[in-house]
């Protein structure tokens, strides 16, 4: 069982644009608006497919929206 | 808001929980399960509980599936991360259920030297029920775990 972690900048960049709601967000990458809570929150792990759809969204590269804990 | 996953284990909880009450009562109660094969009745009533079960459980899933008219998306890649490591959770539970019944059996009849063939009835229909049970209860843990508040 993955015990992985992973921080994001999901909340902070929605409001960045613009205060993009959750669902919206949630419209845009193809996922649910529980799975954007779940991220938000970092318990929850995306793929690398909903990882890149998120960060397009946001215009940055994957790198800028995701961080391993250590990096 | 609760998820497509989410209703379908609680419902599949209540479900498979009330059918192996109820077996259990009509195996256990009724004479016992030593009479359990020689009681036509019992049988059939024990069949048309499985069978209510499976006929509830599957209208329940045809209720909640996805409905192509609607734009809202109800399932999406987490749900599919928490199917996968409830069904690999429920396996194992299975697995040490059944071994567990068996063993358990094993040590009640040793001193006698045979089992009553009922028994096999009862491994049948609860291992059927424990399965979707284990599936349902790992699947609001794993759902738990992999949820935030919002």
């Amino acid at each position: 069982m993955a015990k992985d972690k992973i921080n994001n900048h999901i909340r902070k960049l929605r409001f960045e644009q613009g205060e993009m709601t959750q669902q919206k967000l949630a419209d845009l990458c193809g996922c649910t608006r529980q799975t954007i809570i779940a991220l938000e929150q970092e318990k929850y792990v995306p793929s690398l497919i909903l990882a890149i759809k998120i960060a397009r969204v946001f215009g940055n590269k994957v790198d800028d929206v995701f961080q391993l804990p250590d990096s | 808001m609760m998820t497509q996953t989410k209703i379908r284990a609680r419902f599949g909880l209540v479900i498979w929980g009330l059918v192996a009450t109820a077996f259990g009562l009509v195996f256990f109660l009724g004479g016992g399960p030593a009479s359990y094969g020689d009681d036509s009745i019992r049988m059939l009533v024990a069949a048309v509980i499985l069978a209510a079960g499976f006929i509830g459980y599957i209208s329940m899933l045809y209720l909640t599936r996805e409905n192509s008219n609607s734009k809202a998306l109800i399932r999406d890649e987490r749900d599919l991360e928490i199917a996968r490591q409830a069904n690999e959770i429920a396996l194992v539970a299975v697995q040490v259920f059944v071994f567990s019944v068996c063993i358990a059996l094993f040590l009640s009849y040793e001193t006698a030297g045979s089992l009553p063939i009922e028994w096999m009835w009862f491994l049948a229909y609860i291992t059927a029920c424990f399965g979707l049970i284990a599936q349902a209860v790992a699947t609001l843990i794993s759902h738990n775990k992999m949820s935030g508040n919002g």
